[in-house]
């Protein structure tokens, strides 16, 4: 992985060395608001495509293998379909022949758009720079989450995509004592660096399995610390919602807190409900001296337990619709896939309704099961 | 996303409008506390046109409740719709920033 992202670096240099003077003409993919990609336009052309070995490769079901063509030409830009099923769109007229892109039009290719900036150099390596340090902050937390465990009498699985702006989620498990369990997953609001590490600095507490004066296997009480010690005016506005569980195997209790947090979902073998888990109390941070309440259940044999942050179920589909979580729920009752693990089959399923795999806030799934 | 700050006989108003999502808090945050915080009085959110919050406006919402009660003043919010209330349940938000069903509620609220 590492040898793929400095080859790809290497070669964006070299196509740089070749366009001559102060600006660069750049095609910035955005999310919202926010640019998640910024690809240079080199004398070379780029090609636009949903699989490699297109330059830009956009995971939309809507896109074409090869979808379109962009040229640099005597200064300009010029965008050419080729033979697209859903065809290319630049701000809004569908593409015949070699059509001009100009500086700030919108190129548009299945539900993505790409718009064209003229960016000087200085602007383009700042740029380059803060996707560096997004890379490195979610390496540093992807480092902390756990490793699967396949074996034991329970076994966890997870899949985690930070988004390109990088949310805060975290979220770890492991043994408390000889026969208690404990598991958590804690979503900072906002994105960036500054969230993904105070993500971090939240995580790291909590696998030191240690908080002061606090039995770490009483939910309420470790979320009633965390809400003393991360109160948001002493860390830069922050406040973050986490869901906490304590599992006992001689007696098969679960007991839980949420802080904010929506659900965690517990599914009998027979698959046919899923059991919401949640207690009602405040996001960690917002207000010192809050009151926070824990509940239980018992866990049936060969039951499983879904753990997930808002990303997974706060997308918009393809029909502009906004989900809610239980159109997520929904999809946890569908069957396991033969040869995909199950955060990986939802992962997937998310994916295909949204019609991409990129999303908007980190995608933190984790499914424990039970003996 | 669009916000509407009115002065209500010496309570602020302030209307929000459109998804109250990541991109959209960064651009009507300073506006929103910038148009309630100076005033320091109590003031009142509606709610009625917002479609979707996410966990930034949550904190937007909450940063503006905690400055304003050091100044002595209440926030509370009226008009959410099922979703929103959904959303504010989720995060427990309504106990510290009250939730009303009307306008006239609100007001009555923060003067009681």
């Amino acid at each position: 992985m590492g040898e793929v992202e400095e080859t790809q670096i290497v070669t964006r240099a070299r196509l740089m060395d070749l366009i001559p003077g102060d600006r660069l003409h750049c095609l910035e993919l955005a999310i919202g608001d926010d640019i998640e990609r910024r690809h240079v336009v080199s004398p070379l052309g780029l090609k636009i495509g949903r699989t490699a070995p297109a330059d830009i490769v956009i995971a939309d079901s809507e896109i074409s293998r090869s979808h379109c063509m962009v040229t640099l030409k005597d200064g300009e830009l010029y965008v050419t379909d080729l033979n697209s099923t859903n065809g290319t769109f630049v701000d809004g007229v569908r593409v015949t022949g070699a059509a001009p892109l100009p500086v700030g039009s919108v190129l548009q290719v299945g539900k993505r758009s790409l718009k064209h900036e003229w960016r000087t150099r200085a602007e383009f390596e700042q740029s380059e720079g803060e996707e560096r340090d997004l890379q490195r902050a979610a390496s540093y937390v992807r480092a902390l989450l756990p490793a699967p465990r396949h074996e034991g009498p329970i076994r966890a699985d997870w899949v985690y995509k930070p988004s390109a702006k990088l949310g805060g989620d975290a979220f770890g498990y492991g043994q408390l004592c000889e026969h208690r369990y404990i598991c958590y997953l804690i979503d900072v609001a906002g994105h960036g660096a500054g969230a993904a590490m105070h993500a971090v600095a939240i995580a790291n507490q909590l696998r030191q399995k240690s908080l002061p004066n606090t039995d770490m296997a009483r939910p309420e009480l470790v979320l009633s610390t965390l809400n003393e010690l991360f109160q948001m005016d002493d860390h830069d506005g922050l406040y973050f919602t986490i869901w906490y569980g304590v599992y006992d195997a001689r007696t098969r209790r679960l007991d839980y807190a949420s802080g904010g947090h929506h659900a965690a979902y517990l599914v009998p073998p027979e698959r046919e409900s899923a059991i919401p888990m949640r207690t009602r109390n405040v996001v960690i941070g917002a207000m010192p001296a809050m009151n926070f309440t824990q509940a239980s259940l018992t866990v049936p044999a060969g039951a499983a337990c879904y753990l997930f942050s808002d990303g997974v179920f706060e997308i918009v589909d393809r029909d502009g619709q906004q989900w809610a979580i239980e159109d997520f729920v929904a999809q946890i009752l569908q069957p396991p896939a033969a040869g995909s693990s199950e955060p990986q089959r939802l992962f997937d399923a998310v994916s295909e309704a949204a019609g991409s795999s990129r999303f908007e806030d980190d995608f933190s799934l984790v499914v424990f099961n039970f003996d | 996303m669009s916000v509407v700050i009115t002065d209500l006989s010496g309570v602020t108003k302030a209307e929000l409008a459109g998804r109250l999502d990541t991109s959209n808090v960064n651009r009507v945050e300073s506006s929103f506390l910038a148009g309630i915080v100076p005033k320091g009085q109590h003031t009142v959110v509606d709610l009625s046109q917002v479609t979707f919050i996410a966990s930034l406006g949550i904190r937007m919402l909450l940063s503006a409740a905690r400055v304003l009660s050091r100044q002595g003043a209440r926030l509370v919010m009226y008009g959410a719709s099922p979703g929103i209330m959904e959303i504010i349940e989720t995060t427990a938000l309504s106990d510290i920033i009250p939730v009303l069903p009307s306008e006239a509620a609100a007001i009555a609220a923060v003067s009681g």
